[in-house]
């Protein structure tokens, strides 16, 4: 079944067409990989179905759980259950690291007095099935995120995200800047949610480790989709490799 | 005296006179620091603070002025010091969410240089509005009555007793308002918007509210300094703008967003003030206050307790 359904968007930033009608599905349960050179349109890609802006969508429509979701803020798109643990990762350095995991919980709190009817698929995962996930954050509840190291900030940053009703995990470029173990460490995590049930779409530039772990892949270059097919697809696709992965 | 009567006298008057820009630097730093607006307008929240403090306290006489060309002699519903001390907090608060909505809200997507503009403009349209209606001329504003005249205090001797108020009434209120922000997901909210708001967005919280309440906030805040400062000296509609400079330099040495910052140099500014006046050196009180500010600044461009995110 498709959980999400990108439909031909194209996105600006200011008068840059930067992404070209793009178009591809995420299916209930996945591993889907985008992959590319930098500069190929990939965190722009997550940040337009995230709601973010810039880019602006400015034709083509995104679909998530069959709801229209192009025009909508990107608060009521996580809302919905679409989660971004974002390029460098991006956690709230000057709180502890219980406080970062907190902000999620202040969503569900204070729904009623944000004057939405928030009605969650799911509730994300609790608190403490967060640290029995990652123990290392357990440890470091009470540290300021910015004095956590780079593998624990990623953690972090996916532990945040998986705390939020989460039914779409988006993970941009979660092996950049980690030591090779550490980035098996964020591998086995991954695989542990993907199988816990929760659908994933990754973008990464490390396309090995990527192809590794993904049901299916989409190669982006220059804004539009130059490959889609099944991993083992692109694994045997040299040509492809070759021409806009380099490996 | 003796010269450590004369040093207490200095501190005590220095944290009564920092206390204002305290109380003002604050709700102008927590605007700054959460929303990235730069309100010019703040001086004029103080001054609106003031005057309503006037109208709600007592009767004032109009001796010119449009009201009273009008023939209005007088204005003022006389509800006492201590109502007043607890209505304009509440009015300027309702004011400043007005002003959140229909006036910077619209503006937060735009460069400095038009907040400035279009506050400053604002802060004009009530000076000279006030100016306009009530005449130029300076107001005593009463003290209150369960606070006037002197105290008795060691090693000091007399001091005026609503001096020891104003700092403890804003002792009271910041320390409330730094609760507020550490101990509440209110607070967390806002220190992580602070931080990075589209990140906050993405984990779907929606700001809108909570910047809201920290617009009002901010000019309660400016409003209760308007009142409390008041009774320290004459009420006229200069006042706001006199106010605006400090307040800023108060924030830029503190730190953007910080509340401890905006004490501790609110509380230096205030005291370095007072040490130049009482020691014969009155001319020199502004040339210090800035002197001070162009130093810290040089050693520390992000201000004393700012992080160096705050810069950029």
């Amino acid at each position: 079944m498709t959980l999400l359904d990108v439909e031909a968007i194209d996105g600006y930033y200011g008068e840059s067409h930067i992404i070209q009608d793009l178009s591809l599905s995420v299916d209930d349960g996945e591993i889907t990989a985008l992959l590319g050179r930098n500069g190929a349109g990939k965190t722009s890609t997550l940040r337009c179905i995230s709601g973010a802006t810039p880019p602006d969508v400015r034709s083509g429509r995104i679909r998530f759980d069959g709801v229209d979701i192009t025009d909508e803020p990107p608060e009521d798109i996580a809302v919905r259950g679409i989660s971004l643990v974002p390029e460098e990762r991006r956690v709230f350095s000057d709180l502890t690291v219980a406080e970062n995991l907190h902000l999620a919980d202040t969503v569900r709190n204070k729904a009623n007095t944000l004057g939405r009817d928030l009605d969650f698929r799911d509730d994300g995962m609790s608190t403490s099935d967060i640290y029995e996930y990652f123990p290392r954050l357990d440890e470091r509840r009470t540290q300021k995120a910015g004095t956590l190291s780079g593998g624990e900030q990623q953690m972090l940053a996916i532990a945040r995200a998986l705390h939020q009703s989460t039914d779409l995990l988006m993970l941009d470029e979660p092996y950049e800047g980690l030591a090779p173990q550490i980035i098996e460490a964020v591998e086995n995590a991954i695989r542990r949610i993907s199988e816990a049930g929760t659908t994933i779409l990754l973008v990464e530039q490390n396309a090995v480790a990527a192809m590794k772990i993904a049901d299916r892949c989409y190669v982006l270059d220059r804004g539009q989709v130059v490959f889609e097919g099944p991993a083992e697809e692109l694994q045997a696709d040299q040509e492809t490799r070759d021409k806009y992965l380099g490996v | 005296m003796t010269v450590l009567a004369d040093i207490l006298t200095i501190l005590l008057n220095g944290l009564q006179q920092g206390a204002i820009y305290v109380l003002l630097a604050v709700g102008l730093s927590i605007i700054l620091g959460t929303l990235k607006f730069v309100n010019f307008a703040h001086g004029a929240l103080y001054l609106i603070g003031a005057y309503l403090g006037l109208f709600i306290t007592g009767q004032v006489p109009l001796s010119n002025g449009q009201l009273a060309d009008w023939g209005i002699e007088a204005y003022g519903i006389g509800l006492g010091f201590t109502a007043a001390l607890v209505l304009v907090p509440i009015i300027v608060f309702i004011i400043g969410i007005l002003m959140e909505r229909f006036v910077a809200r619209s503006f937060y997507d735009r460069p400095d240089t038009d907040q400035i503009l279009v506050t400053f403009g604002l802060a004009v349209i009530v000076q000279e509005l006030l100016r306009a209606l009530l005449g130029g001329s300076s107001q005593p504003f009463p003290q209150p009555g369960w606070a006037s005249g002197p105290i008795s205090l060691p090693i000091i001797g007399n001091f005026p007793r609503w001096r020891l108020g104003v700092i403890a009434i804003t002792a009271v209120l910041v320390i409330g308002v730094y609760a507020l922000v550490e101990y509440t997901d209110f607070g967390l909210i806002v220190q992580a918007g602070t931080l990075d708001e589209e990140m906050v967005r993405l984990l779907g919280i929606r700001l809108s509210r909570p910047y809201l309440v920290v617009f009002g906030i901010g000019a309660a805040l400016a409003g209760v300094a308007g009142v409390v400062g008041g009774p320290l000296a004459n009420v006229n509609p200069n006042i706001g703008t006199e106010q605006l400079v400090p307040a800023f330099l108060t924030v830029v040495i503190g730190g953007v967003g910080k509340i401890e910052g905006a004490v501790v140099a609110g509380l230096m500014l205030g005291t370095l003030q007072v040490a130049l006046i009482q020691t014969g050196y009155a001319a020199w009180s502004q040339v210090g206050i800035y002197a001070l500010a162009a130093v810290i600044l040089l050693v520390r461009p992000q201000g004393l307790l700012g992080s160096e995110v705050d810069v950029a």
